[in-house]
């Protein structure tokens, strides 16, 4: 009886195998070729008000702050965060607030190959359901893409973009 | 058999008759063998056309396709954006407006390179940071930063949106 | 991260919503499904490859501006066929424009020779295959008129009604019962002839 169990059970396994390898390379048949992307996504106001007035926002990090010190705002505070994956020809739209949307797309590898594995990705922000901007580009591990505006009380908005590499680096 | 016989022949068929003139093509139809015989043609006809059309594959992947419906879609949509941005009739004073936003922005320019500091606006460029006219962003207005020390490209968009 | 749904699963009626709202991933869905329909009837149309791919993608970006317009009397795939005909029929036109007086027009006032024909009196598609037959079909659509062609593509496949069909095509009904009338008599006849040369 035991012995009848567990070539059942090994059957089953190949069965399911079977079915599974199938499967894959037939979702996988239109699919541009590449890897999975990770990303972080933060939105970011800049300000020159006094940040401790906002206590449940934090500074950005320092390496973001390098990044937005061509701007001319004393204070970038991060007001929302999420993390995200894509998968080759994967679209994902990501909620970073009420009115601000991104639609981040993996468009596959990109055609010339690099060291940090550069992916195409098209990314359009939406702004209250309306396409604000479209950004189109190879993303190396560690890159980061910025997107900002003007808001109207003499503030900014920042949408930023940080594809992190699969492998973390020993820092 | 006239051409019109030969028509309400074929509206009995497609459910296009009055009921009136339905009974009299039917009656048309039992008494006279050459309209029976067109009725039987013409129904053998539809018969083989209902659920006939061929099903064809289109020739492109979903995710190839997909990505010229996206870009189309994103190419009318800014367009008619811009098309509502600039209404036909201007009044005489906004046709000053370019040649005096382009002399103040010289003026802006001036001041903030006189000035060699990071607080004249958003656009202030350092040493290592590439400036270039955004050809990926497809956004009128729009200036991209690449900054290859931080690793990071930076796209402002000169818009008023309120985001937060 | 946006609610999460899973796309592959969920309703049309559900997407053509999310769609609405301006949500591409749900529009991306609406488009894989019924693409090759899309196509497909673009295709019997137009008789021609490029023609119909170009048109199927201009349709998903009409169905896009439009959909605040789709009230959901006729269901989705239907509605976009409609857009697609509506496309194909402006390509037909541009194209008549560019082309002399065409000789179906000229069927279509005198009655053509279709009239004259005679009567296929057994059915030329009576045993085939679904599949058979519509590629039977699909030839002999090839060789009818762009009109002809029209006319059957939109009472047979889009069951449009005379009235409809008449509006869509820009001319009287009884051009439209007479075009209906020598496309079918034309169809009988090319049906028949493909079934004797099988036989052969």
């Amino acid at each position: 009886m035991a012995r009848f169990r567990i070539q059942w059970m090994v059957f089953s396994l190949f069965v399911a195998t079977l079915a599974l390898s199938s499967f894959s390379a037939h979702a996988g048949k239109d699919a541009p070729k590449g890897s999975e992307v990770k990303f972080q996504g933060q939105l970011v106001w800049g300000t020159n008000d006094d940040p401790t007035k906002y206590p449940h926002f934090k500074e950005v990090d320092v390496k973001n702050q390098k990044i937005l010190k061509n701007f001319k705002w004393k204070h970038y505070l991060v007001t929302n965060k999420k993390n995200f994956a894509l998968s080759p020809g994967e679209q994902k739209r990501v909620q970073m607030s009420d009115k601000c949307e991104i639609v981040a797309k993996h468009r596959g590898a990109s055609p010339t190959p690099g060291k940090r594995d550069p992916q195409m990705i098209a990314v359009t922000l939406m702004g209250e359901g309306k396409p604000v901007a479209r950004h189109s580009k190879a993303v190396c591990e560690g890159h980061t893409i910025a997107l900002g505006g003007d808001l109207k009380n003499g503030t900014a908005w920042f949408v930023l973009l940080k594809r992190v590499p699969a492998k973390p680096a020993s820092e | 058999m006239k051409l019109e016989t030969q028509l309400s022949i074929q509206a009995l068929i497609d459910g296009e008759l009055s009921d009136a003139k339905r009974r009299e093509v039917e009656r048309l139809l039992a008494a006279d063998a050459g309209a029976k015989a067109l009725h039987a043609e013409l129904a053998n006809t539809v018969g083989a056309l209902r659920d006939g059309e061929l099903a064809r594959e289109l020739p492109e992947s979903r995710e190839f396709f997909w990505s010229k419906v996206a870009d189309e879609i994103e190419a009318a949509e800014r367009s008619e954006a811009r098309s509502v941005r600039s209404p036909g009739a201007k009044a005489w004073w906004t046709r000053l407006l370019a040649p005096l936003g382009a002399a103040a922005a010289l003026v802006v320019a001036f001041t903030v390179f006189q000035s060699g500091g990071p607080q004249g606006g958003p656009h202030v460029v350092r040493p290592g940071v590439e400036t270039v006219a955004d050809t990926e962003l497809e956004l009128p207005n729009s200036v991209t930063l690449h900054l290859f020390q931080e690793d990071a490209t930076v796209i402002w968009v000169d818009t008023t949106a309120d985001l937060n | 991260m946006s609610d999460t749904i899973d796309y592959s699963q969920a309703e049309d009626t559900e997407l053509v919503q999310r769609s609405k709202e301006r949500d591409m991933q749900a529009y991306e869905e609406l488009v894989a499904r019924h693409r090759d329909k899309i196509y497909a009837r673009a295709f019997s149309m137009m008789r021609n490859e490029d023609e119909a791919l170009d048109i199927s993608q201009e349709a998903w970006v009409k169905g896009w501006r439009r959909l605040k317009q789709f009230h959901g009397q006729a269901s989705f795939a239907t509605w976009m066929t409609r857009i697609t005909i509506n496309l194909c029929l402006d390509l037909i036109r541009k194209k008549k424009r560019q082309r002399a007086e065409s000789i179906e027009q000229l069927d279509d006032d005198l009655g053509g020779v279709e009239r004259q024909m005679d009567v296929v009196e057994v059915n030329p598609t009576a045993g085939l295959e679904r599949q058979e037959l519509r590629e039977k079909i699909d030839q002999a659509l090839e060789q009818l008129s762009d009109s002809h062609r029209t006319a059957i593509v939109m009472h047979e496949f889009q069951q449009l009604e005379y009235k409809e069909i008449a509006k869509r095509m820009n001319c009287s009904i009884g051009t439209v019962m007479s075009r209906l009338f020598y496309a079918r008599r034309r169809l009988a006849s090319l049906l028949a002839g493909l079934r004797k040369k099988d036989e052969l």
